[in-house]
């Protein structure tokens, strides 16, 4: 029982660690846009320094669980590349090779159980985001499912990845939404909203 | 790539404003993309303040094709390149040079394929002609049938903005205001072409549809 809980917090903490890295990642990459809109993100603020940061909290990942983290990070890698597939990237292939690498690379280092339970987890979490901010991606012009494919048809997908992922391991993806729940917390914590963007009330335009 | 389209009437500063903005966004010497009504495309190289003399002026229609520079937004791994295009200002009726008339049909034309639709309008003018009439705002003589049908247009489309500009002459308060009881506080952001101001909430809502 005591180490059933041990085990838990364990996998708890990597998924916590392992989502801190992909979302300062992310961050990082959208640096510039978030200064422009007066959005301090913690990545902002750590500017260069997120490298290695973001790089210790992934190896912490890996140490509690090297499985999980591989799975997460490749997932979450894939998926959030699928509305782009057809871009050129920095590395001269389009966008859908890398997220073919990626996704075999996942299940060639922990089996395809495991890594197909961490890429319908990541685009579970990627497409409920692109649902809840469809009406500011609209206007923003930010690359959305929602928008892309309709509500839904994405809602669906969505429902899909759910179930697929809670088959694949239900504790794990419940833990998976527990994490998600504090790192959004964290995130927000850690961000400070220098001036409120003209784009950004959340009232219903349509 | 995507484009930006800068369209509007004459003269309300869509030529100042695109040089402006492409030096706003980091680029040191203009490198024109000119596309002519014929179809055919030329490059031209300019400095920033040469673009500034020759390009831009009071002369109405010194801009007669398409004139595209790139700007660069960063996005993902990557970065992602917006044509800014600036084009022959639009006039109401039928204009007595063909050559003119063909850049018209030509910006027409671009704006149906433009992700971005930044719509000028000369604020000062817009308050100047309003700021006598009493209670509700009646746009003038300046907020023609023209202006109109492109809002009608633009407001179609999440990437279209109206810029106000010339905010840094008089009566330009009372116009911004105007337009922003007319359509959605969104859409409209104050600009001056010659100054500079605004352009950092003109760039960022541009941004992600580059
Ligand atoms: N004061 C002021 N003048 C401006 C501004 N923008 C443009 N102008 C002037 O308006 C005139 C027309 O500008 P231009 O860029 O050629 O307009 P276009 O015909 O729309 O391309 C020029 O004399 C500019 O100097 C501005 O923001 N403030
Ligand atoms: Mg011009």
């Amino acid at each position: 029982m005591y180490g059933d809980l041990l085990e838990v917090g364990r996998t708890l903490l990597c998924l916590v660690l392992a989502g801190a890295t992909i979302k300062l990642m992310d961050d990082y990459l959208d640096a510039e846009y978030d200064i422009c809109r007066g959005k301090h993100t913690l990545a902002v603020k750590l500017s260069r320094g997120t490298l290695p940061y973001a790089l210790v909290l992934g190896l912490l990942a890996a140490y509690l669980n090297l499985d999980i983290t591989i799975s997460v990070f490749f997932g979450s890698y894939a998926a959030g590349m699928l509305t782009t597939w057809r871009e050129k990237l920095p590395t001269r292939v389009p966008a859908f090779i890398e997220i073919i690498v990626a996704f075999g690379l996942s299940t060639l280092l922990v089996g395809w159980h495991i890594a197909l339970w961490g890429a319908c987890l990541m685009a579970m979490f990627d497409w409920l985001d692109d649902l809840v901010d469809r009406m500011t991606d609209h206007k923003t012009g930010q690359r959305n499912m929602a928008l892309r494919i309709g509500v839904v048809e994405t809602t669906l997908l969505t429902l899909i990845v759910m179930c697929a992922a809670i088959l694949l391991n239900a504790w794990w993806t419940a833990l998976g939404f527990i994490a998600l729940t504090m790192l959004t917390m964290l995130s927000e914590a850690t961000t400070s909203t220098l001036w409120q963007a003209l784009d950004e009330d959340n009232g219903v335009h349509l | 790539m995507n484009r930006g389209l800068i369209i509007g009437k004459t003269n309300v500063g869509k030529t100042l404003f695109c040089i402006h903005f492409a030096r706003y966004m980091g680029i040191k010497e203009l490198q024109w993309l000119m596309e002519r009504t014929d179809g055919r495309t030329e490059h031209k190289r300019m400095s920033l303040s040469e673009a500034e003399a020759t390009l831009s002026g009071p002369v109405p229609h010194r801009t007669r094709n398409l004139q595209s520079v790139a700007v660069d937004f960063p996005r993902g791994k990557g970065r992602h390149q917006l044509l800014l295009s600036d084009t022959t200002g639009l006039t109401d009726g039928i204009h007595p040079e063909a050559e003119v008339r063909e850049a018209m049909a030509q910006t027409l034309k671009a704006m149906m394929t433009a992700r971005v639709i930044l719509h000028v309008v000369d604020a000062s003018d817009i308050g100047k002609h309003t700021s006598h009439a009493a209670g509700r705002p009646a746009f003038g003589s300046t907020w023609d049938a023209l202006d109109e049908q492109l809002s009608n247009f633009g407001t179609l489309q999440s990437g279209y903005l109206i810029l106000a500009n010339k905010m840094d002459l008089p009566d330009a308060k009372q116009g911004y205001r105007h337009l922003c009881q007319r359509f959605s506080r969104h859409r409209v952001i104050p600009i001056s072409a010659l100054y500079g101001t605004g352009f950092r909430e003109v760039k960022q809502h541009v941004w992600r549809f580059a």
